[in-house]
């Protein structure tokens, strides 16, 4: 008996009766697999590629999209609905700012500066004009939710350029390098997409980290300005003078962390023992999250001037500098904090005590900077 | 639990079935002592393997984006403390709370009541 899968293997497939037919049929084969190999080998490629990133691109504009109807959404409770806000809205979501040109670097983080200055500004004072009757914090946390709108928006934009590009030109290699790198690019824009959800509804993220230990450290004693957006407490550990600052909050914010150091070490006479930065930093894959580390230099992730101002200040006067990081991912420094981190608050109080007690001699004054995005944290 | 379960357990259920018929066909077109017959329940059975493959395909595929679903649904937890006796309790996270809020005095010593924490707490899978 010859069962019908046989009959179909050998008779049509591969040619195995003794009629012509069989001889018929591995020409077609073999010309088919030959023109499939020689000819169109590149353009698989390409389309399986050019698939893969338009999926993706699909994901990213439903983000987007989503990202841009939670910003309404919050505007709207916060008495900002009407058309025309809408469309002031829709036209605020391209907004940008050029970076200054540093093929001359000198001041080019001064002018950097001023560049991020006006960008600041003029968010909140879009946000304050669509909002007038929301209260600072809100206003502060609207700023968060539009700042990654504009991210998500900005990301869809790109991708969406190159991926035409890509078909235009039918450049695999465009396509390829798209497609290869499209996991992180989804990575990084779903962090912003939780990080929207929880500025929107004023959640502490990751990020807070710094602003939450040196919550706990100034606690319950008396506050003072000491830069832009920036408190800071002063306290007496074990006979040691200690200065904590932080972004002030609940509101999003960052504040002017540099700025607050360099002005503290000045008033001082530069008679600083330590400065202390405590900041959230990026894990690597296969580390765990909130996993604390020692070491030194300023850790502080902005993108210039902050940093720069803390080190100039430290290198004129000779300050160490100590930075204690906590581990976790970008996702988890921009999504609603974890329990692992908030543990690990606590274990960095208990190594600035540390610090304060072993490198810090008694009657010396000692500055403890928490770094990062104050959202949801109060002092 | 939800429908989304009975959805979820039908989705694994459709590639089973499809892969006991490919199999109820293939046995058949042995046995089947006409050939045209036979041939016919051999694609049938392969055609079948084929729709069991892409179904299983989409129900793992439906299956992870429900797990991812549920795990970035995990509640937002406050925790609230009083700061003179310690005294501890764990709430739902509510808009307006932030860490070092004073929102009253402890019941048990009338203590100051604050917030001490908010965390995202992963949502517990059912079975």
């Amino acid at each position: 008996m010859v069962s019908g899968l046989e009959s179909i293997l050998q008779g049509w497939l591969f040619g195995g009766d003794t009629t012509g037919t069989s001889f018929i049929w591995n020409v077609i084969w073999f010309t088919v697999l030959f023109a499939l190999i020689f000819f169109f080998n590149q353009r698989i490629q390409l389309w399986t590629y050019q698939r893969n990133v338009e999926k993706a691109a699909v994901k990213l504009e439903i983000l987007a999209k989503r990202g841009r109807e939670r910003l309404l959404e919050v505007v709207k409770q916060l008495g900002g609905g009407g058309e025309e806000k809408v469309k002031a809205i829709d036209n605020f979501l391209e907004f940008f700012a050029i970076e200054p040109v540093d093929k001359d670097p000198y001041g080019v983080l001064r002018r950097l500066e001023h560049i991020l200055n006006l960008r600041k500004d003029r968010i909140r004072s879009f946000v304050t004009g669509i909002t007038r009757d929301a209260s600072k914090v809100q206003q502060y946390n609207l700023e968060g939710v539009m700042e990654a709108a504009i991210a998500l928006n900005y990301i869809f934009r790109v991708v969406r350029h190159y991926l035409i590009l890509g078909k235009k030109t039918r450049s695999l290699f465009i396509l390829m390098q798209l497609d290869m790198q499209m996991p992180l690019i989804m990575k990084m824009a779903e962090a912003y997409f939780n990080a929207l959800k929880a500025f929107s509804k004023g959640e502490p993220i990751g990020d807070g980290l710094g602003p939450l230990v040196a919550a706990k450290l100034m606690h319950g004693k008396e506050k003072k300005y000491v830069a832009e957006e920036v408190v800071a407490s002063e306290f007496n550990l074990d006979g040691r003078r200690v200065i904590v600052l932080k972004a002030e909050g609940p509101g999003s914010s960052v504040g002017k962390p540099g700025e607050a150091v360099a002005r503290l070490v000045e008033q001082h006479g530069g008679k600083i023992a330590r400065i202390i930065m405590v900041d959230a930093a990026s894990k690597l894959e296969g580390e765990k999250t909130g996993d604390v580390v020692e070491g030194v230099g300023a850790a502080i992730g902005d993108p210039g001037p902050e940093k720069y101002k803390i080190e100039e200040a430290a290198v004129k006067w000779g300050i160490p500098i100590d930075a204690i990081i906590v581990k976790m991912g970008l996702d988890e420094a921009l999504s609603t904090m974890k329990k692992e981190i908030v543990d690990a608050a606590d274990e960095v109080v208990e190594r600035i005590k540390k610090i304060v007690a072993e490198r810090v001699k008694e009657g010396e004054v000692v500055i403890v900077a928490g770094i990062g995005n104050t959202i949801g944290i109060g002092q | 639990m939800s429908s989304g379960t009975g959805a979820r357990n039908a989705l694994l259920a459709a590639p089973f079935i499809a892969l006991i018929a490919s199999l109820v066909l293939f046995m058949l077109s042995i046995f089947y002592q006409d050939e045209e017959i036979s041939s016919l329940l051999t694609m049938a059975s392969i055609a079948t393997l084929f729709t069991a493959w892409w179904l299983y395909f989409l129900g793992r595929r439906a299956y992870e984006k429900e797990k991812a679903a549920e795990e970035a649904r995990g509640a937002v937890v406050t925790v609230l403390q009083c700061e003179k006796c310690g005294f501890r309790e764990e709430r739902e996270f509510k808009e307006g709370d932030y860490v070092f809020k004073k929102v009253g005095e402890c019941a048990k010593c009338g203590g100051a009541w604050i917030i001490s924490a908010i965390y995202a707490k992963p949502l517990e899978r059912k079975r």
